[in-house]
């Protein structure tokens, strides 16, 4: 008997029970749990270095002088410049292209928001077989190849004159987009509670007064959700950019790709300047909005 | 809800969908059958492309790389993936810190990330892999040779899609009941019985679901290889997409061709997509 009850208060259920049946053997095992955790603690912040270290490599690229960048065996002693950041900054189109980045990925976002959020809403809580067929056929669109898409709308776009502007790679990115963001927000519409439309309504809301003065308040998390993540795949689209975009229009991942694809050694520090400057925000966006990100992750997971 | 009132809410998104998606798709479909040069109308050519392709020996050979690719990727990130949330799950203080550090190389563009992972391969500038195999008297020249270039690419994945699979796998661990492991663990099971006969099949529909879309995404590879082996045609690392955009934009212009790779990829893509549309489905019905 008290062999069992040692062995349940171990399980660290009720720390009050454990501390009253505390048996020397009992604290034996949670010395050693508390090993144990440490030693997977270290593990863990080993493989979370080596996911970090390509990051950690392109850092230490970034600010090497010229010479001692490209030296093999690596040189690991050397005064830190920033001269790359400079050359990116003046010498190339990195601040343009950012800006217009921004600018493409944010339109997308609010099309998708202002179309998809009330598409959403009717899909939650209508309750016949259209709204099912409706969100079946987004999950498909949500994963079929990018290029089945682009390449019809690179021979239109050529034909309507409208090939290397925003308005054509907005448009894209909303199309290729729209079925996630959908699908992200059906999950986010379906936990809020059918009883605050009908009590809106009965309290004499039309309908889309409810969704309006009641819904869209208590949306506010789950749109930021779906508006973090459309904006993350907009700004990080290539197959889309690369089809429709050739100078006016290029976004940052054609203009890395394309600077490297230049395959010229005197390039690769300001590429490493760019990489820097790139992941540095994302990855302080992921670390701060963690917990919205994860609700997106595992809401609307269909990645394309 | 009225179906006017589902007609008046969804009706943007449906118009934009079909217009900007199904249309395109059509297009899709209809130059499949076509020989189409660009800027110029296409003309039907019945089945002449799907020939084509399935008796290409390129393509086939960049299909064999795909699938294979495809398969060695999954296992690799579902097996890490898990190993990495059991631990996770195991730790206390610190979990989240660590989950958001993982999660920098799924969030960051996948251009940026493939850049940067492929420097630690590249003799350019003293990468610090071939460093470390010089330890062992090893120097693999991983951008240029066939099986090292398909090697990185399969590396590159797992480095950039496993953080997801953590992700996923360890929102379920944290939803399972502990009543179940107890009762096991009293009965005498040990760490990997508990593992194999609870834990695994409790968690059951999150592996389909992590290795579908790991599949879907994983027949779609593009990307990385662009940007790691710009030259994959000669390299041996050219992917169904990669050849996809080589007959369409690259070498030739040829988008008959390219559609009809197109079309067999969204049929494969369905039928594997199956499981996942029920549920869909299902959880749709459910309102």
């Amino acid at each position: 008997m008290t062999s069992i009850t040692s062995r349940l208060s171990s399980g660290r259920r009720d720390p009050l029970a454990s501390a009253l049946v505390m048996r020397p053997t009992a604290i034996r095992r949670r010395r050693k749990d508390r090993i144990v955790a440490l030693g997977i603690g270290a593990i863990l912040s080993f493989f979370a270095f080596l996911s970090l270290s390509p990051f950690i490599w392109a850092m230490l690229t970034a600010i090497k002088p010229f010479r001692q960048a490209f030296t093999n065996p690596p040189t690991w002693a050397f005064t830190p410049e920033f001269s790359s950041f400079a050359q990116l900054w003046r010498g190339t189109e990195f601040a343009a292209v950012l800006v217009n980045t921004f600018i493409v990925a944010i339109c997308s976002v609010i099309v998708a928001l202002v179309v998809g959020a009330p598409a959403a809403y009717a899909f939650a809580r209508y309750a016949g077989v259209i709204g099912p067929i409706l969100l079946v056929l987004a999950v498909v669109l949500r994963t079929i190849p990018r290029f089945a898409i682009i390449l019809p709308f690179y021979e239109a776009a050529k034909g309507l004159g409208i090939y290397d502007t925003n308005f054509a790679l907005v448009a894209a990115l909303v199309a290729v987009n729209m079925p996630f963001t959908l699908i992200l927000l059906v999950g986010f519409f379906r936990d809020i509670p059918v009883e605050l439309d009908e009590a809106a309504m009965i309290d004499g809301c039309s309908r889309f007064g409810a969704f309006r003065r009641v819904i869209i308040p208590l949306m506010g998390p789950g749109l930021v959700t779906a508006g973090v993540f459309t904006l993350l795949l907009a700004f990080q689209e290539y197959v889309v950019a690369l089809t429709l975009t050739q100078n006016y229009a290029v976004t940052i991942p054609v203009f890395i790709a394309a600077q490297k694809g230049a395959d010229d050694v005197s390039t690769y520090q300001t590429l490493a300047a760019a990489s820097v400057a790139l992941v540095i925000p994302v990855v302080l966006i992921v670390f701060f909005a963690r917990r919205y990100l994860v609700a997106g992750i595992g809401g609307g997971a269909v990645k394309g | 809800m009225k179906l006017k009132h589902f007609a008046g809410f969804s009706a943007p998104a449906i118009i934009l969908m079909v217009g900007l998606l199904i249309v395109p798709l059509g297009a899709t479909l209809m130059w499949s059958f076509q020989n189409v040069p660009v800027g110029q109308p296409g003309v039907f050519n019945g089945l002449a492309n799907y020939q084509e392709i399935f008796t290409s020996e390129r393509f086939g050979r960049d299909v064999a790389f795909t699938v294979v690719y495809t398969l060695i990727v999954t296992v690799a990130k579902v097996i890490i993936g898990f190993g990495i949330a059991l631990m996770l799950h195991r730790i206390t203080h610190g979990r989240m810190v660590i989950l958001g550090l993982l999660m920098a190389a799924y969030v960051v563009p996948t251009v940026i990330g493939a850049l940067n992972f492929s420097w630690l391969f590249s003799d350019i500038f003293g990468g610090p892999v071939n460093r470390f195999l010089e330890l062992f008297g090893m120097h693999i020249n991983w951008l240029t040779e066939t099986g090292p270039a398909r090697t990185l690419i399969g590396l590159h994945a797992i480095w950039h899609e496993t953080p997801f699979v953590i992700l996923i796998l360890l929102a379920g661990l944290q939803t399972l009941p502990e009543e179940p492991m107890e009762a096991a663990h009293l009965d005498g099971a040990n760490w990997w019985q508990r593992q194999r006969f609870l834990v695994v099949p409790m968690l059951g529909p999150l592996f389909t679901f992590v290795g579908l879309i790991s599949i879907m995404d994983s027949l779609k590879v593009f990307d990385s290889i662009r940007i790691i082996t710009p030259a994959a045609g000669s390299v041996g690392t050219e992917s169904i997409m990669a050849y996809v955009y080589s007959v369409a934009l690259g070498e030739s212009y040829r988008l008959g061709i390219a559609s009809a790779v197109n079309v067999v990829t969204i049929f494969i893509t369905i039928i594997l997509l199956i499981p996942f549309l029920r549920s869909t489905w299902k959880g749709a019905r459910a309102v």
